[in-house]
């Protein structure tokens, strides 16, 4: 191979590279529970990051008028309330099923652009008194 | 005789059918015998029997709702429409993979019957060979880990359902299987590529591998377009396209057999490249387990994620054997297939290899991008995933690149550049210049406006190029130009569907650039009466009903939309905008209407409404231009393939010929 192809491939191989490494670092979306925010807050706020839990029985909250959703998603030790602007599909959305909420913490509440539920083939039967690590569980089965 | 029995006899019988087959494949391939070869072609045919008998029992029981079925009870409801059960067997894991199977027996039979014609007695045990073995492979998951019809003891009255998302679109019943007939018809070239590598003959086995490969193609083109609109039609956020990790399972093979295509012209023409070509066919079979390893396994979740289960590790073991027999083959052969010549770039075989190197670049960065996440939780601990953003990120100057190669690899010639070549260059940057300058002046974003340039560009290559032979046909024969470009295509048919099939290329990217850039969403909430003035239309809420259906239970809000200003025009109509409530979901399903029209698409969902008193209602509407052309894009795209495909006497002629003369 000639020198001038060898030049031309290494430039387009780094700007490649460049485009992926920078692109993936940027890009990255951390996935935590209520848990795992409580203890390290800092490293969460204001960065765009999918919080996992289950919509609290009782917390879901639709105004029509403001098109605001609220609600609280919890693991079962720590809760966490959100807001959503609407933006979705109700689809496989409810009370007592597993939610994950893109968006940003913004002091005590979770703002989400993106609500976004499991698309499960079965019907998963809401339960009492879930565990962190079964809840764990159930959100990473739920994107 | 029950439904589950024949059922579970017929997958057995086919399981053994294909080992048998794998063994005299063996057989005849290290006695040289054709006689082994023949019980290697009847296997064929009876593994696909077996094959069918068993898909048809699994039918048979889902129809008579025979929940002492495992699958049946699993996935079905006596309540289903006939079409929603037709479609059930592929509506979840053992079905899918029975589908898989009985597909892939097909094709096998299908190799089975070229013995002897194009598939020489070198290849033919190795090619066949390599097909029972991955046969058997799809037979044994099915009898050992995943079985459709293993007998429940006690069995239920009714069944679970059928995954409401699925039964909500008749699209169901064509995405998956064109997607299988895709997927499963990969394992063809593959199959060639290692009875080559095994024969030793490196330069035969590329003239039909590449008619099956385009088959396979044009189904997972179809497969990825009805995808999208699907995606689009039922989802409910305007979007048909996320990134998602089983949508990247589509377009990695998709890529990579996009690359072989091009690079195995060049073998057909000049023998170079054998090695690329060996690679890429078996980088896109292996592409296809793995996109059904990551989807069946559990490690990456997804949306059309079914459950996690040992199916997964199966997938991954073959995934690995997959590798190791096509790159262990080409490494050992490859001090056999070095090139004779040197790649010259300015020519029609360096932009076509350039363009397979994209696409290849392009699969590595989806590999990538769908890996990642298992490799920072590898490494740190955390749970990551890769949002759409990076894919687009990275897609854009590659899609960028793949358009401008698109339009000049075809118009350079094999040999050396020649002044009307130039000519050609120059008038394709103009359009590109001005098609972009059009798009600026239009006020629309630096990507719209080269979106633009870039479709005027390979248009007008595609028109130079076809009007340069027609003028030599007219001239040299004395015809009109009318029969001349008549003639043309049907004697070049390879060309014109490839013309045919960049210019729905070019289209489809112009559609995606538009829809992505200037996708508006509008929200309101609207009392029964209401009139809602936004994006050049009136809508109101005529009222708020239910409507109770056999599967399901419906929230139907009818609207009027008129148009009033150019923004709307091709709104007008009542649509009937719904929530779907399936019995075996806690949630209801929205439902969207579309409206198509020639630039815009409006898109009108019912997200909320007041339960209690049936007053008001929350309606969102997503205003998309251009994105009806990505349909229509892509049903060229599959035209143009079918095209190519098409048998004509003439092609049969001259592939007789000489490998060269269908260009």
């Amino acid at each position: 191979m000639k020198p001038k192809y060898l030049i031309g491939l290494t430039v387009v191989a780094g700007a490649l590279a460049y485009l992926i490494f920078g692109g993936l670092g940027q890009n990255l979306v951390y996935f935590i529970t209520p848990s795992e925010y409580y203890q390290q807050i800092d490293r969460y706020q204001s960065r765009t990051v999918r919080l996992g839990g289950l919509v609290k029985p009782g917390t879901l909250d639709y105004n029509p008028q403001t098109l605001e959703l609220r609600f609280v998603v919890t693991d079962g030790v720590k809760d966490v309330p959100v807001r959503s602007s609407g933006a979705t599909p109700p689809a496989l959305f409810g009370e007592n099923r597993g939610v994950v909420v893109e968006g940003r913490f913004q002091g005590e509440a979770f703002v989400s652009q993106n609500l976004l539920v499991k698309h499960s083939e079965t019907y998963q039967a809401p339960k009492e008194g879930w565990t962190p690590d079964e809840v764990r569980k159930l959100i990473e089965g739920t994107q | 005789m029950t439904p589950g029995l024949l059922g579970g006899i017929t997958l057995l019988a086919a399981l053994i059918f294909s080992v048998l087959g794998l063994v005299m494949g063996i057989l005849a391939h290290t006695l040289r015998d054709g006689r082994y070869l023949e019980a290697a072609k009847r296997l064929a045919a009876l593994t696909l029997l077996a094959a069918l008998l068993s898909f048809g029992s699994l039918e048979w029981a889902i129809l008579t709702n025979d929940f002492s079925v495992s699958y049946v009870a699993g996935h079905s409801s006596a309540n289903n429409p006939l079409w929603v059960k037709l479609v059930t067997p592929w509506a979840a894991l053992e079905g899918s993979i029975l589908l898989w199977a009985m597909l892939q027996a097909a094709y096998t039979w299908l190799v089975s019957l070229r013995v002897g014609h194009s598939l020489d007695l070198w290849r033919a045990p190795a090619a066949l060979g390599t097909l029972f073995a991955v046969q058997v492979f799809f037979f044994a998951v099915m009898v050992f880990v995943a079985h459709p019809f293993d007998a429940v003891s006690n069995p239920p009255p009714d069944g679970q359902g059928t995954n409401p998302l699925l039964q909500n679109h008749w699209m169901m019943a064509v995405h998956p299987v064109l997607m299988y007939l895709g997927f499963v018809g990969l394992s063809v070239p593959f199959a060639y590529a290692v009875a080559a590598m095994v024969a030793q003959r490196y330069q035969s086995w590329i003239f039909e591998t590449r008619w099956w490969t385009l088959v396979a193609w044009g189904f997972l083109t179809a497969a990825i377009f009805t995808g999208k609109w699907w995606s689009y039609e039922i989802l409910g956020w305007g979007g048909y396209w996320a990134w998602d990790p089983v949508e990247n399972a589509s377009i990695i093979p998709w890529l990579l057999a996009t690359a072989f295509l091009h690079t195995a012209q060049v073998q057909e023409r000049k023998g170079l490249f054998k090695g690329w070509n060996f690679a890429f066919i078996t980088l896109a079979f292996a592409a296809t387990v793995f996109g059904t390893f990551l989807t069946r396994s559990g490690v990456i979740q997804s949306v059309h994620a079914f459950a996690s289960g040992p199916v997964g590790a199966w997938f991954l073991v073959f995934l690995l054997g997959v590798m190791a027999v096509g790159l262990g083959l080409l490494a050992r052969v490859s001090s056999e297939i070095r090139e004779a010549g040197e790649v010259r770039w300015r020519s029609r075989e360096g932009a076509l290899l350039a363009g397979a190197l994209f696409f290849g670049t392009f699969a590595f960065v989806v590999v990538l991008g769908t890996l990642w996440p298992l490799l920072v939780e590898a490494l740190s601990g955390a749970k990551v995933s890769v949002g759409a953003p990076f894919f687009n990120q990275v897609s854009i100057p590659l899609g960028v690149f793949m358009l401008l190669l698109m339009g000049i690899g075809p118009v350079l010639p094999w040999r050396h550049t020649n002044a009307e070549v130039v000519r050609n260059l120059s008038a394709m940057l103009v359009a590109l210049g001005v098609g972009t300058l059009i798009g600026f002046g239009l006020g629309l974003t630096l990507g719209v406006s080269l979106a633009i340039g870039l479709f005027a560009y390979n248009l007008t290559a595609v028109g130079l190029m076809v009007a340069q032979g027609v003028r030599e046909r007219a001239r040299s024969l004395g015809m009109p130009a009318g029969q001349a470009l008549l003639e043309l295509a049907a004697s070049h048919k390879r060309r014109f569907g490839s013309h045919i099939v960049h210019l729905g290329i070019a289209l489809a990217a112009l559609a995606i650039a538009f829809s992505q850039t200037y996708r508006v969403t509008e929200q309101k909430t609207l009392q029964v009466g209401e009139v809602w003035q936004t994006r050049g239309m009136e809508v109101r809420l005529l009222s708020i009903g239910a409507r109770e259906e056999a599967n399901r239970f419906a929230a139907v809000a009818p609207i009027e939309v008129r148009s009033i200003s150019r923004e709307g025009w091709g709104s007008d109509g009542r649509y009937q905008t719904r929530l779907n409530f399936y019995p075996q979901m806690g949630s209801p399903l929205a439902t969207p209407v579309v409206k198509y029209s020639l630039y815009n698409d409006f898109y009108f969902v019912l997200m909320q409404f007041d339960q209690d008193k049936g007053q008001w209602a929350t309606l969102k509407i997503i205003v998309t231009p251009m994105v009806g052309w990505l349909w229509v894009a892509g049903l060229i795209i599959v035209l143009g393939t079918v095209y190519i495909l098409w048998p004509s006497p003439a092609r049969v002629a001259s592939r007789q010929m000489s490998p060269t003369a269908g260009d």
